[in-house]
């Protein structure tokens, strides 16, 4: 059994490329980084009104230009390649899938049946026995991965580079349920933790010889891995749970009121933009620049379909 | 399970997205602030559990544990599920941000139902009711949860209806291996921590 979590080697920091919070490049002297200026509450809708804006285009040249958007940002960030390829391949498992799927159809052309017969374009490209491969579905899988992989190198680019706490007091600042925002953060916060104990409880197992193997005993020493990983999991639940409501806790973290202090929110957002007008400014320019690209993209897909 | 960026249509988009608003808001209205600790660690557990590699013969497949967080958190799974969901598309890019409430009620629906309508025969002080139970809560999550993602899929244009029959097909395999899995987990939790399933006092501690 492995449990191969990208959490256990940044415990409590962030994902992705590591925000101002996390341990990531943000630490270096140059604070004028391009990526870290700009608040993460604007980084974030920019990136969810790129996403529905390029899930929505129809047309391969669009999506080109969806890309090239993305990796202008990328460029402007000066994001780790390396890094970036490593989290973009697996996503591109699913898009190869895709590559042999689509294009295959047990219909033979001119059967009434092929893709694109509706529209008359039906292209063989070669058959293989009773499968053929057509043209039409080698297209459609080709901007499904153009589109795909634009909105993932964009949201990395713009969520990937602040923290997670920024990004949850962005969220709470979208109006997102503070309860689910938290949540957020304590499953966030708790992941490095139990990433480490699924790494003793491995290696317990390994020290008394298991190996996983496909066989009934294999699965059930598994079984029992997980299961005692659960149950760890449940014991620091109670007892966190038990230590929050000893402290109070009811969503906000009380404090006695004597100089008039206000009690803290649980997501450490009182409301307020935040910010200061700088910042604020090149957040605003990157949110409409995206915005508008992507308005463009979208129109110019319209009209050349 | 996750379906990515790039390849849903908006009608199906929309509809999905719609569908996890409306559970996140009933069950987050139902999930007290008290719970929020212990619901936030135990989906930190499940997904670190998730993780684990099961071996079949050479490859490899990943646990769902999608019915067993229904039946351990009841409502609050779906809140639960929901966030691992969006860690896992702001920090893995597995699916992304619009297909995210897809994705959610894909994996979310399925395993509340599950979990809340095979709760009773985990309970069960018989051992066989139990493991079937429990075999069930595993296998139709899974089952459920593919037939929504090829449902999905398929409804995105007819183009997909190949992918989508094979997506279903190669989630077969998974169902078995996670219903005997989840009784294997159930037995091991219900000899340890009963109080996990919210089963307290029903063990017979039978070997």
């Amino acid at each position: 059994m492995r449990f191969e979590t990208p959490f256990s080697d940044a415990q409590g920091g962030s994902g992705g490329f590591g925000g101002p919070d996390g341990k990531g490049r943000a630490n270096s002297p140059d604070c004028m980084d391009p990526a870290s200026v700009i608040p993460a509450t604007r980084k974030l809708l920019s990136a969810f009104i790129f996403s529905i804006c390029v899930s929505l285009l129809g047309n391969i040249a669009a999506a080109c230009a969806a890309c090239l958007v993305s990796l202008l940002l990328i460029l402007l960030f000066r994001l780790p390649w390396r890094r970036l390829l490593k989290i973009l391949l697996p996503v591109n498992f699913f898009f190869l899938f895709l590559w042999i799927m689509l294009p295959l159809s047990i219909f033979a052309p001119g059967s009434g049946q092929e893709p694109g017969f509706a529209s008359g374009q039906a292209v063989l490209l070669f058959n293989l026995g009773p499968f053929y491969f057509y043209q039409s579905g080698l297209l459609l899988a080709a901007l499904i991965t153009l589109k795909g992989n634009a909105i993932a190198a964009m949201l990395l680019a713009l969520a990937g580079t602040s923290g997670i706490s920024e990004n949850c007091r962005a969220l709470r600042r979208l109006h997102v349920p503070e309860k689910l925002v938290m949540l957020l953060l304590i499953t966030h916060s708790n992941l490095g933790l139990l990433a480490q104990e699924a790494k003793v409880i491995r290696q317990a197992a390994k020290l008394r010889g298991f190996t996983p193997r496909t066989s009934p005993s294999g699965y059930r020493t598994l079984a029992w891995l997980v299961g005692l990983l659960l149950v760890r999991a449940w014991q620091r639940a109670k007892r966190v749970e038990e230590a929050m409501l000893l402290r109070g806790f009811n969503g906000r973290f009380p404090l006695l009121h004597l100089d008039g202090a206000k009690d803290i929110p649980a997501t450490g957002v009182a409301g307020g933009t935040g910010g200061d007008s700088f910042a604020n400014r090149r957040g605003d320019l990157l949110l409409a620049g995206l915005a508008l690209c992507s308005l463009l993209i979208l129109f110019g897909d319209l009209v050349i379909l | 399970m996750h379906i990515s960026e790039g390849v849903l249509s908006a009608p199906v988009l929309l509809s999905g997205g719609a569908l996890a608003v409306l559970g996140l808001a009933y069950s987050l209205r139902k999930m007290p602030w008290q719970h929020i600790m212990s619901v936030g660690v135990l989906a930190a557990g499940f997904f670190v559990a998730s993780l684990a590699h099961i071996p079949i013969g050479p490859s490899s497949v990943h646990l769902i544990l999608g019915g067993l967080m229904g039946a351990a958190l009841g409502w609050a799974a779906f809140p639960a599920i929901s966030v691992a969901m969006f860690l896992q598309a702001l920090l893995l890019q597995f699916g992304g941000l619009t297909s995210l409430g897809a994705n959610i009620s894909i994996v979310g629906y399925p395993a509340v139902f599950c979990g809340l309508a095979l709760r009773p025969f985990l309970a069960s002080a018989s051992f066989k009711i139990r493991n079937l139970g429990a075999f069930f809560c595993g296998f139709l999550s899974v089952l459920f949860s593919a037939a929504l993602s090829a449902t999905a899929l398929a409804a995105s244009g007819a183009d997909f209806f190949s992918s989508a029959w094979m997506l279903f097909t190669a989630h077969v395999p998974v169902m078995f291996i996670e219903g005997l899995l989840t009784v294997a987990i159930v037995n091991f939790v219900i000899r340890v921590t009963p109080d996990l399933l919210g089963l307290a006092g029903t063990t017979r501690y039978e070997v």
